[in-house]
């Protein structure tokens, strides 16, 4: 059997509960108190693996949450962002540098509070886990090596800076895997997936710290860094 | 004694004569056409090291001999540190002969680079980490490919389906198709990406990552290049399989590329400035013709490979090979044997026999 054909079926199986109308699990209240909540918005997209814009983040109460937890987030980070020069091009490297530096002590004086779990809260980390085991069981070993082999070994911590520097070689911002991209919920622009350690990040683009993190959910062992 | 001096000295300059004629950069094999389409092709550069200024001033020396106004990048254009001072050692001082000449660089993002680096206005990028930009009837595409989320997918899909370019070509840092020993073919990437390609006509795709040259078979109608040693080089990692159609992991290289209306043709240069490998790919063909100075066949859409013949041009079709024969016969397979049945492997200057002025 072709190997996306495999991974489909594998995955709509692994998903059969959550995608075959189960009932939605009870939204948990919001972690952050600073951060008020607001009604969220369920997108409704189609659950298929192969077709693009295809997800399996079937629309429910779950992923509402997610959404609201990182609409909270976004908030505190637009509120702060007013405080730090404006970004825009520039030859100067130093000023980048220095802009996100500024952004990113920004974020963590307003969310010192901040443990994890605010965004990934246990009803939105089951969904999420369902979707990477089910996204798992369907690589090979050596593509789940693969994957992991750029990933940083050192475990993530809320408001720290995702590590840029690896052991076995310079610098490195580990790819994520496209497919799993396309079955994970959409995030806003300065938000994205990563994978730290065995962890499933949530980074921020522009600041370079970890918002949240989902612990024990990687595919494989961290690689720790390729050139 | 006067002759004893003489003669040591006749020897001096007779050495020094040949020692300047083998540094002498290798003539091009672009047609440098006025009006054509030229740029250049760098990835996994941005690392300060020795290799990389050699080959980034055998760069310059092909600039020098056929100019090209733009330079894309497949990623990982930085290299450990980001500070201000490693912009300068890693990128602004190897390529500085080109950057005073005002050859703009349009970076794609690799592993190794802080998406940030769309802000830093030598990469071009118009603060995107994903763009298109156009040249004339060449449509270029600069993805993120650490990131291919649905977003930049549906983008991608968008732009392509409206791009009027004869010549669509994405270029980004993780090679859908490589031999690589240490990294390989990117497949969680392809098996999204190839089909978007297939869709709309890409018959070109550059990428890096891997740290060699290499030029793939035609994958579906497409050719992907890997271009990831401009500075890093991982020596001998080739692992040649079906999928090569040349490779050059030796020594660093780069590639100069010109696209004259339905022809594409590139030179790929290493850091002691020979030509390792040259060929014109004609649009809607999948066939390369190794080395033609003049012009690539004419476009004949869905031909076989077996029916394949070049027309010749008023000039009669030139072809010039600069290789080892063994290397030669690696490269051009079955090309070689359509191109030339009476198994000749110098084709150098070949003339169209069957023309009265050839």
């Amino acid at each position: 059997m072709r190997r996306p054909v495999r991974h489909a079926l594998c995955i709509v199986a692994a998903l059969g509960t959550a995608v075959c109308g189960k009932s939605p699990e009870p939204v948990p209240t919001p972690t952050v108190a600073s951060e008020s909540p607001k009604p969220a918005q369920a997108t409704a997209t189609p659950v298929t693996r192969d077709s693009p814009g295809g997800t399996l983040a079937a629309p429910n109460a779950a992923f509402a949450e997610f959404k609201r937890q990182l609409e909270l987030y976004l908030a505190v980070r637009e509120k702060v962002e007013g405080s730090v020069p404006k970004l825009s091009q520039t030859s100067d490297p130093g000023k980048i540098a220095a802009r996100s530096a500024l952004l990113a002590a920004a974020i963590q004086a307003a969310r010192k509070d901040v443990r994890q779990g605010a965004i990934f809260t246990p009803a939105v980390s089951a969904e999420i886990r369902r979707i990477l085991a089910a996204d798992a069981a369907a690589r090979t070993p050596a593509e789940k090596a693969h994957l992991m082999a750029e990933v940083p070994g050192q475990p993530p911590t809320v408001n720290g800076l995702y590590p840029t520097d690896s052991p076995k070689g310079p610098a490195a911002l580990a790819s994520f895997p496209a497919k799993l991209l396309a079955l994970l919920p959409e995030l806003p622009e300065s938000v994205e997936y990563r994978f730290l350690g065995h962890s499933l990040v949530l980074r921020d683009v522009i600041a370079n710290i970890v918002v949240d993190y989902l612990p024990n959910v990687a595919p494989a062992r961290p690689g720790g860094g390729l050139e | 004694m006067t002759r004893l001096r003489t003669v040591p000295t006749l020897l001096m300059v007779l050495m020094a004569g040949a020692m300047s004629l083998a540094a002498l950069p290798q003539a091009p094999s672009l047609p440098c056409r006025p009006g054509s389409v030229k740029f250049g092709v760098i990835g996994d550069f941005g690392d300060g090291s020795k290799g990389e200024y050699a080959v980034a001033a055998k760069f310059a020396e092909r600039y020098a001999l056929c100019a090209f106004d733009m330079v894309i990048t497949v990623g990982d254009n930085i290299y450990g540190s980001e500070r201000a001072q490693d912009f300068v050692k890693k990128f602004e001082t190897p390529f500085k002969t080109l950057l005073d000449k005002g050859v703009k660089f349009h970076a794609s993002l690799g592993n190794h680079d802080d998406p940030n680096q769309r802000f830093y206005k030598p990469f071009n990028m118009g603060e995107k980490r994903y763009y298109t930009l156009t040249r004339k009837n060449v449509q270029f595409f600069a993805l993120d490919s650490t990131y291919m989320d649905r977003k930049q997918l549906d983008w991608l899909e968008d732009e392509l389906k409206s791009s009027k370019a004869e010549w669509k070509i994405p270029y980004f840092h993780h090679p859908l198709y490589s031999s690589g020993g240490a990294h390989g073919s990117s497949i969680d990437l392809r098996d999204v990406l190839e089909p978007v390609f297939l869709r709309h006509g890409v018959q070109v795709v550059f990428s890096g990552h891997d740290h060699f040259y290499e030029r793939t078979k035609p994958q579906k109608g497409i050719y992907y290049f890997v271009a990831g040693s401009t500075g890093k080089l991982r020596v001998d990692n080739v692992q040649k399989s079906a999928l090569t159609a040349t490779s050059f992991d030796t020594g660093r290289a780069v590639m100069v590329v010109e696209i004259a209306d339905d022809a594409m043709f590139f030179e790929t240069v290493s850091q002691d400035g020979k030509v390792v490998d040259s060929a014109c790919i004609p649009r809607g063909v999948d066939l390369p013709v190794s080395g033609s100075r003049e012009r690539c066949p004419p476009r004949k859409p869905g031909m076989p490979l077996e029916s394949f013949e070049p027309e010749a041009s008023p000039e009669g079709v030139s072809f010039e090979l600069r290789m080892p024969v063994s290397q030669k016969i690696d490269v051009l397979s079955k090309s070689l044997v359509e191109l030339d049945p009476a198994g000749t492997l110098e084709l150098e200057e070949k003339k169209d026999k069957s023309r009265p002025d050839a």
